[in-house]
């Protein structure tokens, strides 16, 4: 599989980066760590023209926390992502979702920023990022302006991001000390994209009552999935089979899976069903576990 | 000189010789051959599964720069004849099926060749193939082989009298008294799914060709380079002698590269046109579309038995979905006959053989070519039998094993039985397993509502296959047996060398061959190079069936290097005795030096080999110069005694396992995970139990695999949906269970070294994994007749079930 051929350009800086996606327009394309686009390019699904690697600009790997918020910049990849301390402290549910992307050379590549923008509906970082609450910043020819996670994805492999933009971080709160999260993922084989997935944030209060929850999904339409509804259902009450089983029911109501080879759409409900349920389980005993 | 003594050496766990330059990554493998002036080829695929051909307009193409030539089918067909295989069938068929590798008019599955593309370098040749403008007319393709079957179907290829190929049934026994005497008979449909292998390195050739000499040499990764020769040359009118064929490293077989000859012929072709070296290496997607696939067949399977589990006889109908072409076939459809009965002492069988042509990728060679079918067959049946019986599915084995005592046992065929001790397997395995206790925990888990299953397999795998099965569907044929052959040679200065018709694609062969020659010319391993590959005009090939395939290197050519080990061992001696000046029965041969018995006065390889090629003019007249042996070892086997009835020892040896899996199903996602695995096999003498573990692993890798992840999937316009690896599912080592394997040794009656093949399993892994499925789901009354575990599939059936 041989890609067809295209020009390169190293960029130095965000602004120039941005300038050659506007001098070229719909002919370029952003690479990050190539994890995607190289593929797409391989399969010559994607043809561009002019390729700008945004690999050599300084400051856009990184992970800290400021103002109750976690900073990723865009081109941290997955792996670092997978052993950082301060998401193992701050963000567990990001920990639960890293080691379940590809194999170790495809984490070793990948970028969080990459994952985000390629947009696969089945991609992990999505339901994750939407469950959190993620902001996300990005800069162009207009300046830098912060898009909600939940308005960042538009369709399959297609966001909010204008033509010349470079997503350069992902903003996230930390959620409270009564928090709890898990990303539960099917995958039919090892490192494989999900046939379903689940991301449930959860804030109890003492008495157990549901303060908070965020509740994402994978491979459950043709963008990851933000849950309002099912949500609702869940918020104000205590966890119980019962309230869970409702909000698993919104959920697979909500999704409009993509049938595949590895299954129906019908058969996707199911799944995340069944993660949901899963997934916010293992929530609430982590938030108890905190406490 | 010599660093060991050969004693004991057959049988270590020596540590493979060829590791070090594959570790390294200084394995020299097809595309890292770079010739001057080479270009690139690159194939046009038809995107349909069965469509006519009304013209190819190349002139786009040929418009851009740095493509040299466009080749359509049909100047291929001008100028190559068919491929041998189809002319050669005993039934009407053979007249009208042509072979050419490539559709010509027109395309008869999705991903066939229609024209090739030659370019200055691989960019552009893929390019060009998007320039090649090809006016298809789609024809209605023929997908499901029971309805090909039907008279009015349309035909897959032209002037065919029927879409059924091959037709013939063969009987054993009395079958009717069989099943009139049951107390039980199963039925079921069972479906054995297309599957294939995935090797790391898909096919790779260059050929070159030198136009003053008239030959045409072919580098490849092929595994059957000795009959690719005759094949391509015969094709291609020439003598085999001026096709030369050089392998080296190959990135896996598994039964997939003994089919590449047709494009070996086609890129060969290429270089005699353009005059040039023309490199082609398949792509992934190409490899899944269009190398070859493993047989997919339907049976119709019924059996007899007595109450207490006695099998009593078998009858079974079969329909090989053969693809568009037959390669190999029908081996696959009949390699059944070789251990029909399989581990089992029943003798009234009948087999009712249809090969069915489809619009779909030819099937051919896979590990366990139609032989892990056959024992899906049986065990399918068994495992159902036992339910039916309320029998626990060991002792319904335990039943019907042949004994040992009955050792040499003649099956109903004729097939001679060589020794293995299958009852002791099982125990083994069971025992392995934890049996006992994982029956108990199955109890419980299940009435906390778990699916818990334990999967039995005991397969039979002949190896050393016997050239007169040929005749079952090649009427007259006169060939019989199998050989391999192998050439030792000692340098002037002591140094040992030795090469054999085989190719080692991760099997080992360097290490095995150091350790045999080792023991017998008392040296280590280390002292003796071995050359890493096959080159038709170097490597002393027997016969157009060298190479590997039906694990037979450890039966013919283990023959062969022990045989050459020998003579070589007699050369030395003599050269040595007359040295010394003694008669050769006073000399032995102690650490690479021939030694006066008694005594210490000896002389060492170095001299001998010095004294053999360099000081000639002293050897007596009944003394050969120089220290070359090479044997060819003649397996014994017979023609068949009846080829029309399906009678004869079709197998010199005949190796089994077994297989146990614990699997629990997920009731909430229709999820199987494996949660024990243990594998036994019996190689018969094991050479290095290094490397028999390692074969294991890989079996176990391949069939459990193909029952949970790996599918081939067709829609119903005949496009093949899993043409990558995102969709084809090939496991990784982290999809693998722990593996826990073991090796059982009772020796081979009837080979050389004792050794009995291994390392295909018979589908012992695949069935286990099956048959827990099915134990797992039984207390819900499901019933599963498909090799393949489709987590989808399996929940609906969950759900489905009033046993809830
Ligand atoms: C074998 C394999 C298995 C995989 N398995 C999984 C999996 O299980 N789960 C999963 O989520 N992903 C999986 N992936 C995808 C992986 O996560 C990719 O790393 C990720 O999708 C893309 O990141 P990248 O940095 O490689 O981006 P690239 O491939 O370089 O780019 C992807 C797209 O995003 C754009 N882009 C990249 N960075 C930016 C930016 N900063 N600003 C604007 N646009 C940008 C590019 O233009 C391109 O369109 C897998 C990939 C492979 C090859």
């Amino acid at each position: 599989m041989y890609p067809a051929s295209f020009d390169y350009f190293q960029a130095e800086n965000v602004e120039q980066a941005s300038r050659l996606l506007r001098e070229y327009g719909e002919e370029a394309r952003v690479i990050a760590g190539g994890q995607s686009l190289i593929p797409f390019m391989k399969y010559r699904l994607a043809l561009p023209k002019y390729l700008v690697d945004i690999r050599g600009i300084p400051g856009l790997s990184f992970i800290d926390k400021k103002d109750g918020c976690v900073r990723i910049g865009a081109l941290t990849v997955h792996r670092e992502i997978e052993e950082s301390d301060l998401i193992r402290s701050q963000l567990p549910i990001m920990r639960d979702a890293a080691p379940l992307i590809g194999d170790p050379q495809v984490r070793n590549l990948g970028t969080l920023g990459g994952a985000l923008c390629h947009a696969d509906p089945a991609g992990d970082w999505g339901p994750v990022v939407l469950a959190l609450e993620g902001r996300l910043k990005c800069v162009g020819a207009n300046g830098e302006r912060e898009l909600e996670a939940k308005d960042f994805f538009v369709d399959a492999y297609s966001t909010r991001l204008q033509p010349d933009e470079v997503l350069t971080e992902v903003v996230l709160p930390v959620p409270g000390a009564k928090s709890g999260g898990a990303y539960l993922k099917l995958a039919r084989r090892t490192g494989d994209f999900a046939m379903a997935s689940v991301a449930v944030q959860l804030t109890l209060d003492e008495a157990g009552v549901c303060q908070h929850i965020g509740i994402g999904a994978g491979a459950a339409g043709r963008t990851p999935l933000r849950v309002p509804d099912a949500e609702g259902v869940v918020r104000g009450e205590k966890i119980s089979a019962t309230v869970l089983k409702e909000a698993a029911r919104r959920l697979s109501q909500a999704a409009d899976p993509i049938p595949d080879l590895r299954g129906s759409g019908e058969y996707k409900r199911e799944i995340l069903k069944a993660l949901l349920q899963r997934a916010a389980q293992i929530a609430a005993s982590r938030c108890k576990e905190r406490r | 000189m010599s660093t060991g003594t050969g004693k004991g050496v057959i049988g270590q766990a020596v540590k493979r010789k060829e590791d070090k330059r594959l570790l390294i990554g200084k394995g020299i493998f097809v595309d890292d051959i770079v010739l001057p002036e080479m270009l690139f080829a690159s194939f046009v695929r038809s995107p349909y599964a069965h469509a006519r051909i009304k013209g190819i307009d190349a002139s786009g193409a040929m418009k851009l720069p740095g493509v040299v030539s466009v080749v359509t089918g049909e100047e291929f067909a001008s100028f190559i004849k068919p491929l041998e295989a189809h002319s050669l069938l005993d039934t009407s068929a053979a007249e009208s099926l042509k072979d050419y590798g490539i559709a010509v008019k027109k395309a008869i599955y999705h991903g066939e060749p229609v024209a090739a593309v030659v370019a200055v370098d691989k960019y552009v040749a893929k390019d060009a193939i998007g320039l090649v403008e090809v006016n298809y007319d789609p024809l209605h393709p023929v997908l499901d082989p029971e309805e090909s079957m039907d008279d009015k179907a349309v035909r897959v290829q032209d002037g065919t009298p029927s879409n059924v190929v091959w037709h013939r049934i063969f009987s054993y026994g009395d079958l009717d008294k069989a099943f009139s005497g049951a107390d039980l008979v199963v039925k079921s449909r069972l479906y054995f799914h297309r599957v294939m292998t995935a090797p790391l390195e898909p096919y790779a050739v260059i050929a070159s060709f030198d136009k003053g000499g008239g030959i045409l040499t072919i580098n490849s990764n092929s595994s059957h380079p000795g009959r690719d020769a005759f094949l391509i040359a015969r094709s291609l009118n020439m003598s085999p002698n001026k096709v030369r064929m050089i392998c080296q490293d190959n990135g896996g077989s598994f039964g997939n590269k003994n089919n590449m000859y047709p494009y070996i012929m086609l890129v060969g072709y290429l270089a005699m046109k353009t005059g040039r070296p023309v490199k082609w290496i398949m792509e992934r997607n190409e490899h899944l579309l269009a190398s070859s696939h493993g047989n997919e067949m339907i049976y119709y399977g019924e059996m007899a038995f007595k109450n207490d589990g006695t099998i009593l006889g078998m009858k079974a109908r079969m329909i090989a979905d053969e693809g568009s072409e037959l390669r190999s076939e029908p081996r696959g459809a009949t390699n059944w006959i070789r251990q029909l009965t399989s581990v089992y002492r029943f003798r009234n069988i009948q087999m009712d053989i249809n090969c069915v042509l489809t619009n779909k990728c030819p099937t051919a060679s896979m590990r366990s070519y139609g032989k892990q079918q056959h024992s899906f067959l049986i065990e399918s049946l068994i495992e159902k039998a036992a339910r039916q019986l309320t029998m626990d599915p060991a002792k319904i084995r335990f039943k019907n094993f042949i004994l040992p005592k009955e050792m040499p046992y003649k099956n109903p065929t004729g097939g001679v039985y060589d020794g293995g001790d299958y009852p002791t397997c099982l125990k083994r395995t069971l025992k392995m397993v934890g049996y006992e206790a994982w029956r108990e925990r199955q109890r419980k888990l299940r009435e906390e509502g778990k699916l818990i299953g334990i999967g039995i397999s005991v397969a039979m795998e002949a190896y050393g296959g016997n050239k007169s099965q040929m005749a079952l569907w090649r009427k007259g044929l006169k060939s019989s047996g199998d050989t391999g052959s192998a050439m030792i040679k000692i340098d002037a200065e002591g140094h040992v060398s030795a090469s054999v018709d085989s190719m080692s694609m991760g099997h080992s062969h360097e290490t095995t061959t150091a350790q045999i020659i080792a023991e017998i010319l008392t040296l280590s391993p280390d002292d003796i190079d071995v050359f890493p590959g096959f080159d038709s005009w170097i490597t002393a090939y027997g016969e157009r069936g060298s190479g590997s395939y039906g694990s037979r290197f450890g039966i013919v050519h283990h023959g062969a290097i022990l045989g050459a080990a020998q003579k070589m061992r007699e050369k030395i001696l003599r050269h040595g005795a007359f040295m010394l000046g003694i008669p050769v029965k006073k000399v032995d041969l102690v650490q690479g030096r021939v030694r006066v018995k008694g005594t210490k006065k000896s002389v060492g390889l170095k001299e001998v080999g010095f004294n053999a090629w360099m000081n000639t003019g002293v050897l007596p007249k009944n003394l050969e110069a120089g220290l070359v042996a090479h044997h060819v070892y003649n397996a014994p086997l017979k023609p068949l005694e009846a080829p029309e009835l399906g009678r004869g020892n079709f197998s010199l040896t005949y190796s089994y396992g077994a297989a146990v899996a614990v699997v629990e199903i997920d009731r909430e996602t229709g999820m199987t995970s494996l949660l024990k695995f243990v594998c036994l096999e019996d190689p018969g003498k094991c050479i290095n139990p290094m490397v028999c573990e390692g074969q294991v692993h890989g079996q176990i890798g391949h069939q459990m695999s193909a029952a949970l992840f790996e599918r081939l999937i067709y829609d119903e316009d005949g496009r093949l949906l899993t043409s990558t690896f995102k969709d084809y599912l090939a496991p990784t080592a982290a999809d693998l269970p722990k593996l826990e394997t073991a090796i059982m040794e009772t020796p081979a009656l009837f080979t050389p070294l004792g050794t009995r093949g291994m390392a295909e399993g018979g589908g012992a892994p695949l069935v286990a994994v099956v048959n827990a499925v099915r134990d797992a789901l039984s207390p819900l009354g499901i019933e599963l007749e498909n090799s393949y575990i489709e987590p989808e599939d399996i929940l609906k059936r969950i759900r489905g079930s009033s046993h809830r």
